[in-house]
């Protein structure tokens, strides 16, 4: 731009009245170092601001300057800007509504899963715990009653124990297919009766072993039932000191026992070593 | 000169205020609340002058500022006072504002025009500063022609054509009593830089 157009035209720059092209002109020209034209812009620059101070005195609201400030660190701050860029405009609320309500529906769902998974895994366990309660206590009632079964056996002989006393009982008519054994301590103190193919008894009959001894009525060393194999044992726990067992027998006697045999007698057999002599 | 009193409280002072606009260069935002608080009733009131409506010139006056704030980096003192920058910032946010087409549709319908555009002309310049007085009895000395010239540029922003139309004037003849009323304004008032 021409010098002296310019020069006509820095009073209505300043003012800001200038369109567009004559305002970017002037600028070029000062812009080029003009100090004339730079002289001058100072001089109506300073009227400008003396001329505002006529216009009737107002406040801002306050908010101008927070928007003012909160735009200034959005650009300022990039980290936070897109926080506050968001909380600016109106779609962008409803975008962080919509999140916000989206993540909490999400928060909800997933500890409804959550609590519901964890209430089914305690559940779980529970029944777990209780199942394995039972079952310890029902195997520690096994290991007692095995413990009881395993204490009556305690005094029991052992085959191969030294000096170990073996006697087969046979079977007597009309029951000639059963058979036994009593395996015996040396001292006889304690014992053990093993029966074969012996028949179930009745409901109200039990099978009784008898120690047979010589010159004196038999002496009854136990109850037994059989099982449905036909097979028992007793076991002879403690025979009475000082009874000179020559042979066992077993006879059927009203349950619960008798002091003498008075029913049929199944199996029978004598200690050979007494028969011996020995 | 006398320093025109801003709407804040604050008096302006162009080395103070030229070295906020230095610290903005470093991106200190305190020095902007510092330059705001001193300038915001200055900036608000001369838009509202010129716009009309506290909503326009509540936009123009953050605008300004963020402006200031962005370029902070390119003042000149040897161009003018932080005061004078800010005023031509300002000056042409508004006059732009109402040269935009949602302000003319909004003018035609009535709904802005509700402040005063300004006390100079108006008479109503009771509560106006000593400095503010100053200033209208040097506009009130000059020639009709040249203040009338002056009131439509200034108070009303409009462009020469704007004020040729207005007063049913030569082009040419705006420009050259707007050039003189400026010159013998300054004058009265012993602006010198």
């Amino acid at each position: 731009m021409d010098h002296k157009i310019a020069y006509e035209l820095l009073d209505s720059y300043v003012f800001g009245i200038l369109e567009e092209g004559e305002r970017a002109a002037v600028e070029a020209h000062l812009n080029d170092g003009c100090t004339v034209c730079s002289a001058r812009l100072r001089e109506v620059s300073e009227l400008s601001v003396r001329l505002a101070a006529t216009v009737p005195q107002a406040e801002p609201p306050a908010h101008v300057k927070e928007r003012l400030m909160a735009r200034v660190g959005m650009t300022h701050h990039p980290a936070r800007s897109r926080q506050r860029a968001e909380g600016a405009s109106p779609g962008a609320w409803l975008r962080v509504a919509w999140g916000t309500a989206a993540v909490a529906v999400a928060a909800a769902g997933f500890l409804l899963w959550q609590t519901t998974a964890l209430r089914r895994q305690v559940e779980e366990t529970n029944r777990l715990l209780a199942a394995t309660t039972e079952n310890t206590n029902r195997m520690q009632n096994e290991v007692a009653s095995l413990r009881g079964e395993l204490d009556k056996y305690r005094h029991a002989p052992v085959l191969g124990e030294p000096g170990v006393r073996f006697v087969s009982l046979d079977g007597m008519e009309p029951n000639r297919q059963a058979f036994g054994n009593v395996v015996t301590r040396p001292d006889k103190s304690a014992g053990m009766l093993y029966v074969y193919r012996f028949p179930m008894a009745p409901e109200d009959k039990e099978y009784q072993l008898w120690g047979l001894r010589d010159g004196k009525p038999p002496i009854s060393l136990g109850m037994f039932s059989v099982n449905t194999d036909g097979t028992a044992m007793l076991n002879m726990e403690t025979i009475p000191a000082g009874e000179e067992i020559v042979g066992f027998s077993v006879t059927i006697e009203p349950r619960g026992g008798m002091p003498e045999p008075t029913g049929m007698m199944y199996v029978k057999g004598m200690d050979p070593m007494e028969e011996d002599g020995g | 000169m006398v320093k025109p009193k801003t709407e804040a409280g604050g008096r302006m002072d162009a080395t103070r205020d030229a070295a906020l606009i230095h610290r903005m260069r470093d991106r200190d935002e305190t020095a902007l609340s510092e330059l705001y608080d001193a300038y915001a009733g200055f900036v608000y009131s001369l838009a509202r002058g010129i716009v009309r409506n506290d909503g326009d010139a509540e936009d123009i006056t953050q605008e300004l500022f963020f402006r200031v704030w962005e370029r902070a980096g390119t003042f000149d003192p040897s161009r003018g006072s932080p005061a004078a920058w800010i005023t031509t910032m300002t000056r042409r946010l508004a006059i732009d504002k109402t040269r935009s087409r949602s302000y003319q549709a909004r003018a035609r319908e009535a709904s802005i025009d509700v402040v005063p555009a300004t006390a100079a002309v108006d008479g109503t310049a009771a509560v106006l500063s000593a400095e503010a007085n100053q200033v209208l009895d040097a506009l009130n000395r000059l020639d009709e022609p040249y203040r009338e010239v002056i009131r439509l540029s200034y108070y009303e922003g409009l462009s020469h054509s704007g004020i040729a139309s207005r007063l049913g004037t030569p082009l040419g003849t705006v420009k050259s009593r707007l050039r003189e009323g400026v010159v013998q304004l300054r004058k009265l008032l012993d602006i010198k830089t």
